[in-house]
């Protein structure tokens, strides 16, 4: 019985290191009532049914096979959140004028579908393209074509200055997030030639363009915090813009994440002053795992490395 | 703007017509047809949809007009025949269709890199959440496009819609003219991307009138080859206002 007692809490704080304490924060708000409000942002107050979805960790021999089957390294945070749970979902719902509405949303796919996009592959069938046959039209691969040569190069000039974004017959991308069907988060590797960061996080709106959303893993689950998995939050972070109904709900409930991206802070200055998650406790974790007794020394190491990681920045 | 001004335009059609008839290219049409990512799965939502042009014979496409569903952006893929299937003298996109034209042409509408892209990403609808230009009469000119439309077998026109607002999308009344139009450019008030209209809106009809007339007295005689450019009366501008 104390052992169930003491896996929960576990596992409870193992949710709050993971979401750096938004749980709480949000149940807080809402179990306060109006008399005792922990402001974190205006007019949170209408926050209840907060619910975490963690499953077990994956075993570091699927992650692998994963990775041989794509042909791809999974990012290094990436795969510790894989080997801590399979996957993630948060949501929460919002109480007003006598309607509860399920607003947050946060998720990460188990690895089990975390497909590729695209098949890399053209239909075969000219009046049915796939999605590749419009990519190899749009963004010539560098080498061959003798058509390339007729174009005039003014996407070959930009290319040098920004990364350009991952394209469908090059670039490898993976699904990890569906996005409540209005796009995708995919984590996406460049193929030869291309120049943006491998592991990086882009939004592929429905239009199937992808935008920039994070160039690691932590950003992109800081974004994901930070935006508290309000709806679309993707499209505003890829300056998409919502759609009406979305910015509705952001007046209501968190009007200043409208106010525009803050500038993200210089390395240098980020090192001293944001606090990272440490993907690597959960490793420790999985590794016991197998051996159930040791379970709770490993968890405990997992509360107090994290603990640590506030303070003290890691990576 | 341009497309404002198209839309403009079409409300004169009839007379447009028998001004001067453009000959338009006869094509067949196919699609719209979905462009997924996730082929393993259900087919899921996609804010991206083709349709094809396919033309008998290579041809030079000047102009395609169209009305607008609630599509975001349209680009143009193009087909051109080459050297080789050209001089074998087929009719190249009826071989895609009929099946009667030789493996040649077969095989260039197969090869995915044959596609050259003409306009890559045409936004007609500025912000895609709301309403404005939805429904516009909108021209793409092969002035638009990156390389020549000549001896086109065949189009893609790709269209997009990022926002999930809209359940369908598409374009209709899809046409296309061999030249490109021959116009004189009018001034029809303009409304800008922000939705305001241009100032010369709120001059009255008369005053318009006596501005146009006068300008059109000043016109040189040289200048009536290239185009009534500044001086050529508001055709439109007046059809739409009175």
């Amino acid at each position: 019985m104390g052992g169930m007692d003491g896996r929960k809490e576990r596992d409870t704080n193992f949710i709050t290191d993971l979401t750096l304490g938004l749980v709480e924060t949000l149940r807080r708000v809402w179990s306060a009532g109006t008399a005792r409000v922990v402001v974190i942002a205006e007019g949170v107050a209408g926050v209840q049914d907060v619910s975490v979805t963690s499953r077990g960790g994956v075993e570091r021999a699927v992650v692998l096979a994963w990775e041989q089957r794509h042909n791809v390294v999974m990012p290094g945070a990436l795969r510790s959140l894989y080997m801590a749970t399979d996957g993630f979902k948060l949501t929460w719902n919002y109480s007003t004028a006598g309607k509860v509405l399920p607003l947050g949303n946060m998720e990460v796919h188990p690895l089990g579908r975390v497909n590729r996009l695209g098949t890399g592959r053209g239909s075969g069938d000219p009046l049915a393209p796939s999605i590749t046959d419009l990519a190899l039209a749009e963004d010539p691969p560098l080498s061959i074509s003798p058509n390339s040569m007729q174009r005039p190069g003014p996407k070959s000039l930009s290319a040098c200055s920004a990364p350009s974004p991952p394209t469908f017959h090059t670039s490898k991308m993976f699904e990890i997030d569906s996005c409540q069907g209005f796009g995708r988060v995919v984590v996406a590797f460049p193929g030869r030639g291309e120049n943006f960061p491998e592991g990086s996080y882009w939004f592929v709106d429905l239009s199937l363009r992808p935008h920039l959303l994070a160039a690691d893993t932590h950003t992109y689950w800081r974004l994901m915090l930070a935006h508290l998995g309000m709806p679309q939050w993707q499209a505003l972070v890829a300056g998409q813009g919502l759609t009406p109904w979305a910015r509705q709900w952001y007046e209501v409930v968190a009007g200043y994440l409208l106010e525009g991206a803050r500038p993200p802070r210089p390395a240098h200055q980020a090192q001293d002053h944001v606090n990272r998650l440490d993907w690597s406790v959960f490793k420790t974790k999985k590794t016991h795992h197998k051996t159930k007794s040791s379970k709770d020394t490993s968890k405990d190491s997992t509360k107090d490395a994290a603990a640590k990681d506030t303070g003290k920045p890691k990576e | 703007m341009w497309t404002f001004q198209l839309s403009t335009l079409r409300r004169i059609r009839p007379v447009y017509c028998l001004i001067m008839s453009r000959e338009t290219v006869t094509f067949a049409q196919s699609g719209p047809t979905p462009v997924c990512v996730d082929e393993g799965t259900l087919p899921s939502r996609t804010g991206c949809y083709v349709i094809t042009l396919t033309f008998p014979q290579p041809t030079q496409v000047g102009e395609i007009t169209f009305r607008n569903h609630y599509t975001w952006a349209v680009g143009v893929h193009v087909l051109r025949a080459t050297s080789s299937t050209s001089s074998s003298g087929g009719v190249v996109g009826a071989g895609l269709l009929g099946g009667e034209a030789g493996g040649d042409a077969a095989w260039v509408w197969k090869d995915p890199a044959a596609w050259q892209v003409g306009v890559r990403n045409k936004v007609i609808m500025p912000h895609p959440h709301t309403e404005t230009a939805s429904h516009d009469f909108v021209s793409i000119t092969c002035l638009e496009s990156r390389i020549d439309w000549q001896d086109v077998i065949g189009m893609r026109l790709v269209l997009r819609q990022p926002s999930p607002v809209w359940r369908t999308f598409f374009i209709e009344e899809i046409t296309a003219y061999r030249e490109l139009p021959r116009l004189p450019p009018f001034s029809v008030p303009i409304i800008t991307q922000d939705g305001q209209s241009s100032r010369n809106q709120q001059v009255s009809i008369m005053e318009r009138l006596a501005q146009q007339t006068k300008c059109a007295m000043l016109i040189p005689d040289d200048s009536l080859e290239g185009g009534l450019s500044n001086g050529g009366y508001d055709i439109a501008a007046l059809q739409y206002t009175s």
